[in-house]
C-alpha cells in the first residue's frame, strides 16, 4: 500500500459512490450522506469491502485500535478516514 | 524427518512396517484435496453469469483480509476469524499432491492408503451461503470441477460431491445432478443451516432434524433408497462459543465435533436415524470423543426423564405437608420466618403441566438398546489419526460405557493437520503403538467401519476399486452388520 496524492472530499465522494454502486447494483439508494450501517445499506460483505476500499484511499493502513464505526457510517465521514494521518490529503 | 528433507516421493520405513503386518486394506474416508479455484470461478461463471462470478470473486479478494478489520466492525457485521495459512507450503510436493488428484491417486500407495474417499476443501463454505443462486451454482461448479479432476482415478479414489440444504429441494436437484449426470456415489451436506428470523436480523441454527421449519424426510428418503450414505463435514466456527473476530485457534479448537455433535442430536431427536435405519450418517473430523459423550448422556437422561420415569419428577406426587414439616424441623430462619411462602419456593420449574411432554417423543427410543442400536448401526464417527480420543471407539472402552461405537478413519490429507503426508499412517497406527488401540480396534477405524458406512446400503460401492475383494470377503462375514 503506497500514500496517496491528496484527494478532495468530491473526488473521494464520487469515487467511493462509483465503488459501491459496482457492488451493490444501481438499484442501491444512497447518497454521501446516507448512514450506511443505520440504514442496513451494505451486507457484510460489502462493508468488509468498502473499508479497504478507504483503506487503499488513504494509502496506509487503518488504525484498527482507535477505530469506530462511526468514522465509515457514511462515505462523507469516511472522506475524514481516508485523509492519511501523514497528510497526504 | 524434517518436512523440507522430505521432497522424494517414497514410502517410508515405518509406513512399510505397518503395512507389512496388516492383513486388511487401509480405507481413509476423509482425504482432501484443494479445489483449482480459478476452474472454479470460471464453470460459476459459465453457470451463472459475471454477476454470480462476482459474488465468488469478491468472497476471496476479502476472506484473507478479515484479521485486519476493527473489532467494532467485525462484531457490528459478524465477521468471525475463520481458517488462515490452511494448507502445506514449505513442503510444496504436498501442496501440489492436495491439488492434483492425479498426482495424489499414484501417491496414496506409497502412504498406505488403498482407497481414499475424497472431499474438496473450499466446498464447506459454498452450501452455508445466503445467497440462494450463489450458493447453488457455486456446489455446482465444485462437482463439475471436482469429477472432472477426477476422471479415470475411480479404482483407487473417488470425490464427494457438494449438496446445499437451506431447502430439501434444492438438495433433491444436487443430488441428483451429482449422481446421474456426474457420477457421484458419496455426497456430503452441510450440517447446519443460520437461518434468519423474517423481520429481525437475528439468526437461529437449524440441524436439519428437530424444529427444522422445513421437512427434510424427503432428502433423507432418496438418500436411503439410493444408496447414498449422508455424510457431514461442517465445522462450528462462527457460532456459539467460537465467534471471536481475531483468532482462528481459539474458534477452531473442538468445532467440527460441536457441529459433528449439534447434527447429530438435531437427527436423533427429530427420530430420522430411526426413521430411516438403512441410511449412515458420518460426521467427519470430529473424533469420537463426542460421539461418547452425546451416548452416554442421552442414555443417562433417557434413563430418568424417559415418559415413565419423569412423573418422578411431577409435582403432583410431591408431599408438601412433609416438606413443610421438615422445613420447619430443619430450616434456620431464613427459611422458617417465611414458611407461609413455601409454595412460591416450590412451584418453579416444579409447575404442574397437563398433559406432561414427552420430550423423547421424537426420537422413536422406547428403551436404552434402542439408543445403542442407532449408534452402533447408523453413526459413524470421523477421526484423524493423531486424535487420541479415537480411545473412546476401542473395544476396551466400548465396555465400560456400554456401546461399540465405529471410528471412521479420515488422513484430512491437504490440510494443516498433516504436516507431511508420509507420516499420516505412522501417526494412525501410533494409537496401537501407545496402547490406545488395540490392533482390531485399528481395523475397526481404517476397514470394517468404513465398509458398512459406504457399503451397508450400496453393496456395490467398492465395485471396480483395489480393495473390492477385501471388502466382499468382510461383507460375508458375520461381523460385517450388526443386528
Amino acid at each position: 500500500m503506497t500514500k496517496t496524492a491528496k484527494i478532495t472530499e468530491n473526488e473521494f465522494i464520487s469515487r467511493a459512490s462509483a465503488f459501491l454502486t459496482s457492488k451493490l447494483g444501481d438499484g442501491a439508494k444512497f447518497d454521501a450522506d446516507t448512514d450506511l450501517v443505520a440504514a442496513g445499506v451494505l451486507d457484510s460483505l460489502a462493508m468488509l469491502e468498502f473499508f479497504f476500499f478507504v483503506e487503499e484511499q488513504r494509502g496506509e493502513p487503518i488504525n484498527t485500535k482507535d477505530f469506530s464505526l462511526q468514522a465509515i457510517s457514511s462515505i462523507r465521514t469516511a472522506y475524514q478516514l481516508a485523509l492519511a494521518s501523514g497528510g497526504s490529503a | 524427518m524434517s518436512t523440507t528433507e522430505r521432497t522424494t516421493p517414497g514410502s517410508t520405513a515405518e509406513t512399510r512396517r505397518i503395512r507389512d503386518r496388516l492383513d486388511h486394506p487401509v480405507i481413509d474416508s476423509d482425504a482432501h484435496i484443494i479445489e483449482y479455484l480459478p476452474d472454479v470461478h470460471d464453470r460459476i461463471r459459465a453457470l451463472g453469469g459475471a454477476k454470480v462470478a462476482s459474488r465468488f470473486e469478491r468472497k476471496y479478494a476479502t476472506v484473507d483480509k478479515s484479521v485486519q478489520v476493527p473489532l467494532e466492525l467485525s462484531r457490528r457485521y459478524g465477521i468471525t476469524r475463520t481458517p488462515w495459512w490452511n494448507y502445506p507450503a514449505r513442503n510444496a510436493y504436498d501442496r501440489a499432491t492436495a491439488t492434483l488428484p492425479r498426482l495424489l491417486y499414484d501417491r496414496l500407495p506409497e502412504l498406505g492408503i488403498d482407497f481414499a474417499v475424497v472431499y474438496p476443501s473450499y466446498f464447506v463454505q459454498f452450501p452455508v451461503e445466503e445467497d440462494d443462486e450463489f450458493r447453488r451454482l457455486s456446489c455446482r461448479a465444485t462437482n463439475q470441477h471436482v469429477a472432472a479432476t477426477f476422471q479415470g482415478l475411480g479404482d483407487r479414489m473417488i470425490p464427494v460431491a457438494t449438496i446445499p440444504m437451506h431447502t430439501p429441494d434444492e438438495a433433491l436437484s444436487e443430488i441428483e445432478y451429482a449422481t446421474k449426470e456426474l457420477g457421484y456415489r458419496a455426497v456430503v451436506l452441510p450440517g447446519w443451516v443460520l437461518r434468519r428470523v423474517p423481520g429481525t436480523d437475528r439468526t437461529y441454527l437449524d440441524t436439519f432434524g428437530l424444529e427444522s421449519p422445513l421437512d427434510y424426510d424427503p432428502v433423507w428418503r432418496y438418500l436411503e433408497d439410493h444408496g447414498l450414505a449422508a455424510t457431514f463435514h461442517s465445522g462450528g466456527m462462527g457460532w456459539g462459543s467460537r465467534a471471536l473476530t481475531k483468532n482462528y485457534m481459539h474458534n477452531h479448537l473442538g468445532h467440527f465435533g460441536a457441529a459433528g455433535e449439534a447434527t447429530a442430536r438435531g437427527l436423533i431427536f427429530a427420530g430420522v436415524p430411526v426413521r430411516f435405519p438403512r441410511l449412515r450418517f458420518a460426521f467427519l473430523e470430529g473424533g469420537a470423543g463426542w460421539g461418547a459423550t452425546l451416548y452416554t448422556s442421552l442414555v443417562s437422561h433417557f434413563a430418568k426423564r424417559n415418559k415413565t420415569d419423569i412423573h418422578h419428577y411431577n409435582p403432583a406426587h410431591m408431599d408438601v405437608e412433609l416438606i413443610g414439616k421438615l422445613a420447619r424441623q430443619y430450616g434456620c430462619a431464613s427459611i422458617t420466618d417465611r414458611i407461609d411462602r413455601l409454595a412460591e419456593a416450590l412451584v418453579p420449574l416444579s409447575y404442574p403441566m397437563n398433559p406432561v411432554p414427552d420430550d423423547f417423543a421424537t426420537t422413536g427410543f422406547t428403551s436404552k438398546a434402542d439408543i445403542r442400536k442407532v449408534f452402533e448401526r447408523s453413526i459413524f464417527l470421523g477421526c484423524e489419526g493423531d486424535d487420541p480420543m479415537n480411545a473412546c471407539a476401542s473395544t476396551a472402552f466400548g465396555r465400560g460405557i456400554g456401546v461399540q461405537l465405529n471410528p471412521l478413519y479420515g488422513s484430512d490429507i491437504g490440510h494443516w493437520d498433516v504436516p507431511d503426508l508420509q507420516d499420516i499412517l505412522h501417526e494412525a497406527h501410533e494409537l496401537v503403538d501407545h496402547g490406545v488401540f488395540a490392533p482390531a480396534d485399528f481395523r475397526r477405524m481404517v476397514f470394517d467401519a468404513p465398509v458398512r458406512l459406504w457399503a451397508d446400503n450400496n453393496p456395490g460401492f467398492f465395485r471396480g476399486t483395489t480393495v473390492e475383494a477385501a471388502v466382499a470377503k468382510f461383507r460375508s462375514s458375520s461381523e460385517a452388520m450388526p443386528s
